[in-house]
């Protein structure tokens, strides 16, 4: 946090050094930061009273990119597509796959809750758990399904929260 | 559903967790926020800092005569709390009644609160020490987090939000009256004017007349986004509005002060803090609960490498 304002920074764990990244303090606060998969890239929401947009910066440092507006709480895929969240038409928080390079945009049948959707990011198994709106419970979303999924390809793996 | 696997646990913490995460050598990543609560009083002197137990978080406040404060409890227990600095806390209710938020004043001697029976909630009223509870009126809240109840100057009038609307209803008790669209409520000390907050398309403030009902939008500079909900006191005796604001270069919910002639906008503090439903209380001193941020993150290494698993 600096002066008050979220902004992104990389440590590196063992030295304990760390950089501030990003300095803008005009387009909202940063949350929910994501690896690239090939870790050159750091994803992230800005927020300000709303979902701003997920923008992306270079690990090592420079200007950040607006990768999509008005959607938040990326989580970056294997494969490069972005599970994040953003309003449908109905103007409810919907749970969207997104393909940068294409810019294609796929509905997921499943809503986050208020909170960031996810209280893990990818695990070592590859599988990102998110808890889901519909039934308070943990979801898994499976690594290898790389096309855009219906809502029966949402398997629960754990207990109600 | 399919029933749990194997739960374990893996570490004690002294703090909830928002984010962990691990890294691919098996080391779990864990934050440990803290949230120091404290109650922010500002008069025309230096800020006060009235300090309250670690329990508390950042929560409804509003002063009472005598230099007390009432507060909701800190814990699940639906229960109204006393705080007088220096002394124990006390319940706002001899009897165990579950006692929630929103509560307001409701003239100069009482409080007008809401009660949770079972499913449902209720408005009442009490006096300033919890006594002579009296029911006034049911309402279809799913929840009391952010709910909205005010009460006139002269002890007369309860105004409450509910589904989209502002209602009145006799203190007496009697038939509501749905008077306009909004999703909060102030009363003007003086008693002649409401401000409503209403939140579609945006957020944004009505003045509303409650002698001709003529109503008029609060001209803001745009500086900071409304939050939510008005607090009942936010009108200060001069007609400079308090409300909970999110700055654009923030990560926290600060308190601004609107002067309404003008439509500007201040920071009322520069403290880096969460300020829930900042309000007026009857000196004229700005009062808000403040909940400030520490926030640390751990490293957890297995000591084998079956141990995360």
């Amino acid at each position: 946090m600096v002066d008050g304002q979220t902004q992104v920074a990389v440590m590196m764990v063992d030295s304990g050094d760390w950089r501030i990244l990003t300095t803008n303090r005009n387009q909202g606060l940063v949350s929910e930061v994501s690896w690239s998969p090939d870790g050159s890239q750091i994803f992230y929401s800005r927020v300000a009273g709303g979902p701003n947009g997920v923008y992306r910066i270079s690990k090592y440092g420079g200007q950040e990119r607006l990768v999509l507006e008005k959607a938040r709480d990326p989580k970056v895929r294997p494969d490069g597509s972005i599970l994040l969240v953003r309003r449908n038409f109905g103007e409810r928080q919907q749970l969207f796959l997104y393909w940068p390079e294409t810019e294609q945009l796929r509905a997921l049948n499943a809503a986050p809750e208020s909170s960031p959707i996810s209280a893990f990011s990818m695990l070592k198994s590859g599988h990102s758990c998110r808890r889901s709106t519909h039934a308070s419970s943990f979801w898994r979303f499976a690594r290898s399904a790389s096309a855009p999924m219906a809502a029966n390809s949402f398997l629960p793996t754990q207990s109600r929260a | 559903m399919q029933e749990p696997k194997r739960v374990r646990p893996l570490l004690a913490l002294t703090s909830p967790v928002r984010e962990l995460d691990l890294d691919s050598a098996g080391n779990l990543y864990v934050d440990q926020p803290e949230r120091p609560t404290e109650i922010l009083r500002r008069g025309t002197g230096a800020v006060e800092h009235i300090s309250l137990p670690a329990a508390f978080r950042e929560l409804t406040v509003l002063p009472l005569p005598g230099n007390r404060f009432l507060f909701s409890s800190p814990t699940r227990e639906d229960r109204l709390l006393v705080l007088q600095p220096g002394k124990e806390m006390q319940p706002f209710l001899e009897s165990k009644l579950r006692s929630c938020p929103p509560f307001a004043w409701l003239g100069s001697d009482q409080i007008v609160f809401t009660l949770h029976e079972g499913p449902r909630f209720i408005l009442c009223s009490a006096s300033m020490d919890g006594r002579g509870v009296r029911r006034i009126q049911p309402v279809d809240w799913p929840t009391w987090v952010n709910m909205s109840v005010a009460g006139s100057p002269d002890g007369q009038t309860i105004y409450y939000a509910q589904g989209g609307f502002i209602y009145s209803v006799p203190a007496v008790g009697g038939g509501p009256e749905k008077i306009h669209a909004g999703d909060s409520v102030a009363v003007d000390p003086a008693g002649r004017y409401l401000v409503i907050q209403l939140s579609l398309p945006e957020r944004y403030l009505v003045r509303f007349s409650l002698s001709d009902h003529a109503e008029q939008r609060i001209q803001r500079s745009g500086k900071y986004r409304l939050s939510e909900p008005l607090a009942p006191n936010a009108i200060a005796r001069d007609g400079r509005i308090v409300v909970r604001v999110a700055p654009f270069d923030s990560w926290f919910w600060s308190a601004a002060i609107i002067d309404p002639q003008t439509g500007a906008e201040e920071l009322a503090t520069e403290y880096q803090a969460d300020m829930a439903e900042p309000g007026w209380d009857t000196e004229g001193r700005l009062v808000t609960c403040a909940a400030f941020l520490r926030a640390s993150i751990w490293r957890f290494s297995p000591e084998t490498q079956e141990a995360l698993k």
